[in-house]
């Protein structure tokens, strides 16, 4: 966690305000109030997580406590590795699955995605949180009837790479936003791999680099990265559902 | 100060942001990392015969370029917009003697690799949060970049996606590929 020291420390090296947003300021330095219900929704109800204390100067000393705001990503992201393992299952049981190639990418996502779970708990223990250990309901809840739906290989890799570029973007979009810099660079290297997914999923709807049998190619997009870069499309926000 | 993260056993070293080298300096080198990789597909071009390869190859060149100019931007005055002439260097014989359209795109899937990487150190050490966006939205088209190319190239799963965590293992270092050769 960065103190006032350390913040004070980067405003004199010569980056300024360009160096250090305005945003970043007020987590290190500024304050928060929040209630007691939200506070007991981003701890999952369990132990109390650790907070960054703040003293406001004046006639009286106040000291307010501000939940880590790392927790709330770091939850939802166990939570949707955790949805993502539950599908693969699901699909690897469904009796849908006719191709090698979609076979063992099933598999093989899904033991990945469970080593992401496990690493996102982790990352919310080491930072003072409860750590979400079951499958994300409100992404659960909006997928099911496409989940139900599912009567062919067509339709796993359509879900498959939407549900894939969905994980992909929601890590994106916390991009910037820790408090502990170093988890800019620890969720994106899960965020890379779930790009992989993406690209791999992206090539067989595409038929590339050879059309499979029961799954039609795909015309209406291109196979992968049609921006160039990843954007935060489709990401789900922070507390949804944990 | 060396920071290691535990993925399923297997132990990965971050490293906790440092002031040096600034924002700028790694803004400014990776433009000239990108403009390389521009560079070496404009060679790699003239030795893919397949149609689909030779689109795809020609849509990542003009993405790499438009990161190059993204960099340009963040870098400033600093920017130097030329291909780091060492990693043009140290690629292009490797091109070169590739025979068939495999080992091309392997070639290429190898870099995208190695670009990949690279912004995984260039995450570890960056502060401002407008860089760190930014970054962090071109290492995924990076990994995707590498994907396609190695599927292209007939590798298998575990080829295309070597690991459960993207690391910097074989980053391009800014210290042995300087700006200015």
């Amino acid at each position: 966690m960065h103190g006032m020291a350390e913040a004070i420390d980067r405003l004199s090296e010569g980056g300024g305000w360009t160096e250090f947003t305005r945003r970043r300021f007020l987590q290190v330095g500024g304050i928060g109030v929040l209630s007691s219900a939200l506070l007991a929704a981003c701890n999952g109800g369990g132990s109390p997580s650790p907070v960054t204390s703040t003293t406001i100067p004046g006639p009286t000393t106040t000291t307010i406590a501000v939940p880590s705001p790392d927790i709330a990503v770091l939850r939802l992201g166990s939570s949707i590795e955790h949805y993502v393992v539950s599908l693969y299952g699901l699909v690897a049981g469904s009796g849908l699955l006719r191709s090698s190639a979609l076979t063992d990418a099933v598999k093989y996502f899904s033991d990945q995605h469970a080593d992401h779970a496990g690493f996102f708990e982790q990352a919310t223990r080491d930072h003072g949180g409860q750590p979400f250990t079951s499958a994300n309901p409100v992404i659960g809840d909006t997928l099911k009837s496409r989940v139900d739906g599912l009567r062919n290989e067509a339709d796993i890799v359509k879900l498959a790479y939407d549900v894939e570029q969905m994980a992909a973007a929601t890590y994106f979009a916390s991009a910037g936003t820790f408090q502990d810099l170093i988890l800019n660079a620890a969720v994106a290297g899960v965020s890379g791999v779930e790009a992989r997914h993406v690209a791999v999923l992206g090539m067989i709807l595409a038929g590339l680099p050879q059309p499979l049998s029961d799954v039609p190619v795909r015309k209406d997009s291109p196979a992968v990265a049609p921006n160039g870069v990843q954007t935060g499309t489709g990401a789900v926000a922070p507390g949804t559902g944990v | 100060m060396e920071t290691k993260l535990t993925v399923a056993g297997a132990t990965f070293p971050l490293t906790a942001p440092s002031a040096t080298p600034t924002d700028v300096d790694l803004a400014a080198f990776l433009v000239t990392v990108e403009l390389a990789v521009v560079s070496v597909y404009a060679t790699a071009a003239g030795k893919l015969a397949d149609p689909k390869a030779s689109t795809l190859s020609r849509t990542f060149a003009a993405q790499h370029q438009n990161h190059a100019t993204a960099w340009a931007e963040a870098a400033g005055d600093k920017a130097v917009r030329r291909a780091n002439p060492r990693l043009v260097s140290a690629t292009m014989p490797d091109l070169a003697s590739a025979a068939t359209a495999a080992s091309v795109l392997g070639v290429l899937q190898t870099l995208e690799d190695r670009m990949a990487a690279t912004y995984q150190f260039v995450l570890e050490r960056l502060l401002s949060d407008a860089h760190l966006e930014l970054a962090a939205s071109i290492l995924p088209v990076e990994c995707q970049h590498a994907v396609v190319f190695g599927m292209l190239a007939g590798k298998g799963l575990k080829e295309v996606i070597p690991a459960n965590f993207q690391t910097r293992d074989g980053f391009i270092d800014p210290s042995l590929f300087p700006i200015k050769g």
